[in-house]
């Protein structure tokens, strides 16, 4: 069981302020879609969540009350944990993400790639154990990436990288995974596939999904919760169905849109129908 | 099915580890024949079994322990050090840029640190003479130098880009060899002579007292990045992306800086700018047992020390009696060599 919670998180680049006092509370089983336009905060927030970035006032903590992520020592102390009293070893274990943008600069293979996300985990020496090599293994079948585990990342498509970057999060064993627009440039049928991966991988339990993409359709039909942000601010919170509506859209996308429950698929199905003229 | 790809995936994991260990194997051997062939070869050539006896300490006549003993081996030994240490070097620096022309020569930091060997050698010789000296003054600038072109070149997303590090490297080794020539301008004419025969690039004349000083600051830069092989690969992944997987990006880059300014400092404050084996040797290596540093970095130590002594050996009984030095023969190699990496990569270079 873990949650994060984010305290009116305020962040500011030079003398623009960003995100204007954030507030969530989200745990894991959740897959958490953080929608919005570009420039609404939203990479910015998950760049605070994962401390790349340093929020000018507010905290971050995860709370946690079950596996390994946490110092024994200190979990007796207190659950929860600001997020940067970690250090980058500690912290890498229970956050992971996805970046937009990544690349290697050499062409390691795909394994030594997953590998990489064991850092954390484990020795300089413990590379060719067995138990190891089996968790590597695991987390190429989850992303149906063992055809490919010996070829080089230079000559991965886009899908192909992309779940790349995920199976070497998944091999982090984080908690809570943060996947920055994980559907960006990719062609209809890999962005279904994905989203079913991180379906997938929440629905394994004890851990928190958040994605962040301006995806509406995508996001309706597979986030369990939806938060929007507007120019830095949290406007709505709460389960997809209530959140995902035609004023909703409107208000925030400046579209006009026909919003529908589809018992085919379990989810929100959005159609959009075009820009609304001011 | 399943468990089959599986398989098939960690056998040809296994057999990519084998592979590197048998290239390393091979290299360990011949390292050491290496060793005894550059000894043997020279202006009087010397068999194999008397250079076996003279170095186990049963020389057949003194000029024999003379040659293999005082001579040869203590500049081979000193050429496999240095091709040893730049190779490493390189191989950091490049993982560091996150680019494979990042090398101490087209950086500028040899020039960097051989400017601080230069105005030592000028101006402490009446002060307090002694190798360490040469080897302070190096370190000093060459440090300078490499945080200078890393903080010119570097954009903390996206690594570096090719233009923008041979700019920054390019102007850094301009402005050094400005001072280089500054220093000379104001020396007198033994000095300048020392220098500039010093500048070349040679092992004429190491000794034994030389070999050890200078392996250590090349030892303790060497050790400062194997320790951190792991970091090298995370770090070819971006700062940001490396940081997130949970590497202390600040201490790594530290110690890898730090490391790889003692590797160009204790290598060029003895024997001058020997450029382009940083560039070559981590290159060749890379695209044949692929990047992964833990493999990579003793094949690269290896494969430079070898490298070295051959190219060393070459130029001192290329065209007897005169001994050509070393540092241009690496030049007029590895210049061709550097243009064609750069013509491989000329799509990649002018990408926005």
């Amino acid at each position: 069981m873990v949650e994060l919670k984010v305290d009116s998180v305020r962040f500011s680049h030079r003398t623009k302020e960003i995100l204007h006092g954030i507030d969530l509370d989200v745990h894991d089983g959740e897959v958490v879609g953080i929608l919005g336009q570009n420039g609404s905060g939203k990479t910015t927030l998950l760049n605070c969540i994962n401390t790349t970035y340093r929020q000018s006032s507010g905290s971050i903590a995860v709370a946690d009350f079950s596996k390994d992520a946490f110092d024994p020592r200190r979990r007796n102390m207190e659950a929860v944990m600001d997020i940067r009293s970690f250090s980058d070893t500690e912290r890498s274990r229970i956050v992971a993400t996805v970046e937009q943008n990544s690349n290697l600069s050499f062409p390691f293979t795909v394994m030594d790639t997953v590998r990489m996300g064991r850092y954390s985990r484990s020795g300089i020496l413990d590379e060719s154990d067995e138990e190891e090599m089996q968790k590597i293994l695991n987390c190429l079948e989850e992303t149906g990436l063992m055809d490919f585990a010996s070829r080089n990342v230079s000559e991965l498509s886009g899908g192909e990288w992309r779940r790349v970057m995920i199976a070497q999060a998944l091999a982090q064993e984080p908690e809570i995974l943060l996947l920055d627009e994980p559907t960006l440039h990719l062609d209809i049928n890999h962005q279904f596939d994905l989203m079913d991966l991180c379906r997938r991988i929440s629905s394994r339990g004890g851990i928190l999904v958040v994605i962040v993409t301006h995806d509406l359709q995508l996001a309706a039909r597979y986030c369990d919760r939806i938060i929007v942000m507007k120019e830095g601010d949290i406007i709505a919170n709460g389960p997809a169905r209530e959140i995902i509506n035609e004023e909703m859209i409107a208000d925030v996308f400046s579209m006009r849109s026909r919003v529908s429950w589809d018992d085919d698929i379990g989810g929100m199905s959005v159609f959009l129908i075009g820009k609304i003229d001011k | 099915m399943a468990e089959d790809k599986r398989k098939e995936a960690w056998d040809s994991d296994i057999r990519r580890r084998r592979r590197a260990l048998i290239i390393l194997a091979v290299l360990i051997v011949s390292v050491f024949a290496c060793y005894l062939l550059c000894i043997s070869i020279g202006s009087s050539r010397i068999p194999l079994d008397r250079v076996w006896d003279a170095i186990l300490g049963h020389p057949h006549g003194w000029s024999d322990d003379m040659i293999v003993n005082q001579m040869r081996a203590p500049r081979v030994m000193a050429a496999a050090i240095v091709g040893a240490a730049l190779s490493l070097g390189g191989m950091a620096m490049q993982a560091l840029f996150r680019n494979p022309m990042a090398s101490p020569s087209v950086l500028g930091i040899s020039s960097g640190s051989s400017f601080g060997a230069a105005f030592y050698l000028a101006i402490g010789v009446s002060v307090w003479m002694s190798s360490w000296g040469t080897v302070l003054f190096s370190f000093i600038t060459a440090l300078g130098t490499l945080l200078l072109v890393y903080f010119l070149a570097y954009s903390k997303h996206g690594g570096t880009q090719t233009t923008v590090l041979l700019l920054a490297g390019m102007a850094v080794s301009a402005m050094f060899s400005g001072l280089t020539s500054m220093v000379e301008f104001f020396s007198d004419a033994d000095t300048v002579q020392a220098i500039v025969f010093w500048m070349l690039g040679s092992f004429d004349g190491m000794t034994w007292a030389d070999d050890t000083t200078m392996i250590i600051p090349v030892a303790i830069g060497a050790l400062l990045i194997c320790v951190n092989l792991r970091e090298l690969n995370l770090l070819t992944a971006g700062e940001a992306k490396a940081r997130n997987l949970g590497v202390n990006v600040a201490r790594v880059r530290l110690m890898l800086l730090l490391g790889s300014a003692l590797l160009v400092a204790g290598t060029v404050a003895f024997c001058g700018v020997i450029g382009f084996v940083g560039l070559i040797i981590p290159h060749a290596f890379r695209s044949l047992v692929g990047p992964e540093h833990k493999r990579l970095a003793p094949i690269c130590i290896l494969g430079g020390a070898i490298f070295l002594m051959v190219i060393d050996t070459f130029a001192r009984s290329a065209m007897p009696p005169y001994e050509l030095p070393v540092g241009t023969v690496t030049a007029i190699i590895g210049a061709p060599f550097f243009l064609w990496i750069l013509r491989s990569r000329k799509n990649m270079l002018w990408r926005t």
